[in-house]
């Protein structure tokens, strides 16, 4: 039989009513809170009893403090005096647990108890919302230019979806503790105590999404992803436990070893950026230099040394090939398939092109073009809008734009061609068919017949 | 309207207060007030805690004993200025309730 319990609890730093009342329903399954973690609260088991909790802030305390201060220590002699133990503490919050029957509280003045819990989150609370805050407008700002290759790319998906639910958490949070902190100063004024607001259920929900995201994008990437997809989910399953597990274990570590305040946050700060940065910096070089080293390459696959670097000779299946465009007697072609798919919109991306080292590589035709499927139909319209005027809006200082041309030779709904003001019309086009976008780069300018046989070839691609 | 720092005592100021006229430990005080009150009124351990290292910020209060981490307090003349306008002020809300209501009646 387990004697301790790790549990994610989902309670705001502030909500100590909740906090309270959830530790005494703990205690009546009998378990009582030991330690809070930086991810996990841990209890250890107890007889099940009726205890009551409370929660007082102290704020000169800090999460990095190797002890509680001698002050301090003053403090839980005055609590233990009216019969609250200490159960445990986590950086300016302190709780207290109570075997008497009707216990007089620890505080007994509004005022002050608001006093101390501001005091506290300006401390603990508010700064890491405010900067997950900012994080996530940054990060979401950032990954947001390019929306198709966004809502093709499930890793970049599930980023996106995780800062924006930690931006609207720290909204929620934040407007909650004001709205409440408000309303308790006017209680206060009163002489009243005003029970806090909890977000646990909404804090649940969030963490729920994030879990579902994550495991479904990692179960994608393990059984349907490429050798290095897979290698990358196995990686970052072992980062980011690894982060939190470092950075406490250094953090109790220290306090163990009675190291101070300052040298315990510079060192537990370093401890995490060096886990955060540099190691995943190594992750990526390692990833990197595996797959230039063909470390995640199909074993089959041939290779060859051009310019002192290793080329993989590419043969995977295209729908569209040369060959089936013009007859040419060249057999040396690398046909690489590559791209990105998720819930939403697969991005493959098709190129046929000659060896380096192919004798009249100039001459040689290449063809390369990018299938945009869309899989939920909501987005086609968006999709449409973004490939026509992205290309003009990315380009405008180029003076390019897509114009209409006889969709019928391509067997499209549409069909468009890129101008550019200074050359001219383009061997570029877009194509529009059902649930499907292509746009294909034309090393000659088509045919009729060549344009019915892409129709052909790729218009059913969806 | 917020009440400004100590311009008027709560009752557990006041109490606390009204026990540091002699020496007393800070814990004592837990105990005091109850007592003095005939448990009507009771000071939280971390009320007190705050409200002692404010009023000795606000020197009303001074350090007389530290004994480890049991401190002993007493009321300075401050203190006493602050119990005394404090004692008036009640004073003359009783005696505007005797003047409305009568004597008898209070």
């Amino acid at each position: 039989m387990k004697n301790t319990k790790r549990r994610i609890e989902t309670i705001s730093f502030f909500d100590h009513t909740g906090i309270s009342a959830h530790l005494e329903k703990m205690a009546e399954k009998g378990w009582m809170i030991e330690r809070i973690a930086s991810i996990s609260w841990i209890y250890r088991r107890i007889e099940p009893k009726k205890v009551h909790f409370a929660v007082s802030y102290y704020p000169k305390a800090s999460e990095f403090d190797p002890e509680p201060s001698e002050e301090q220590k003053m403090f839980f002699d005055f609590c233990e005096h009216t019969g609250w133990q200490l159960a445990c503490t986590s950086a300016q919050m302190q709780i207290f647990y109570n075997e008497r029957e009707n216990p007089t509280p620890i505080e007994t003045e509004p005022e002050l108890e608001l006093q101390a819990i501001h005091a506290s989150a300006k401390k603990s609370f508010i700064p890491p919302f405010v900067m997950y805050l900012l994080l996530g407008f940054m990060n979401t700002a950032n990954l947001i230019g390019n929306p198709i290759s966004l809502l093709a790319d499930s890793t970049r998906l599930l980023t996106v979806f995780i800062f924006l639910l930690l931006n609207v958490l720290s909204c929620v949070e934040l407007g909650c503790y004001f709205k409440w902190y408000s309303k308790a100063k006017k209680a206060a004024e009163r002489g009243e105590f005003l029970k806090t607001y909890s977000t646990s259920r909404f804090q649940k929900v969030v963490l729920a999404l994030v879990a579902a995201a994550t495991i479904y994008w990692g179960v994608n990437y393990l059984l349907g992803g490429s050798s290095m997809q897979r290698w990358i989910v196995i990686c970052l399953g072992i980062y980011v436990p690894a982060l939190f597990f470092i950075t406490d274990a250094v953090k109790r570590f220290l306090k163990r070893k009675k190291a101070s305040k300052g040298i315990n946050l510079a060192v537990t700060l370093s401890a995490g950026c060096l886990v955060a940065v540099v190691i995943l910096g190594l992750l990526n070089y390692v990833v990197l230099t595996a797959d230039f080293r063909g470390f995640f390459a199909d074993r089959n696959e041939e290779t060859y040394e051009y310019n002192g670097m290793t080329w993989v000779i590419h043969q995977d299946e295209l729908p569209l090939v040369v060959e089936d465009l013009i007859d040419i007697g060249y057999d040396g072609y690398i046909k690489e398939r590559d791209g990105s798919s998720s819930l939403f919109l697969s991005r493959l991306k098709m190129s046929q092109q000659p060896r380096f080292d192919a004798e009249n590589f100039v001459d040689i035709p290449q063809l390369e073009y990018v299938l945009t499927i869309v899989k939920a139909p909501a987005l086609y319209d968006f999709c449409r809008e973004r490939l026509l005027y992205g290309e003009e809006a990315l380009h405008k200082m180029g003076g390019k734009e897509f114009r209409r041309e006889d969709a019928e030779a391509w067997g499209a709904n549409e069909a468009y061609r890129l101008y550019d003001a200074e050359f001219g019309a383009q061997n570029v086009y877009l194509l529009c068919y059902d649930g499907l976008f292509v746009e294909i780069y034309f090393d000659w300018e088509p045919t009729n017949e060549q344009k019915g046989i892409v129709g052909e070839k790729v218009g059913g691609c969806h | 309207m917020a009440r400004l720092k100590f311009q008027t005592l709560t009752e557990q100021m006041f109490y606390t207060l009204l026990c540091l006229k002699k020496e007393c430990y800070g814990m004592d005080i837990l105990d005091r007030v109850p007592a003095m009150t005939n448990n009507r009124v009771s000071v939280g351990s971390g009320t007190l805690y705050t409200l002692l290292e404010q009023f000795l910020e606000a020197e009303m209060i001074r350090e007389t004993k530290v004994e480890g981490r049991r401190r002993s307090y007493i009321l300075t003349e401050k203190g006493k200025e602050m119990l005394e306008k404090e004692h008036a002020r009640l004073a003359a809300q009783l005696a505007d309730y005797q003047l409305i209501f009568g004597e008898g009646e209070a």
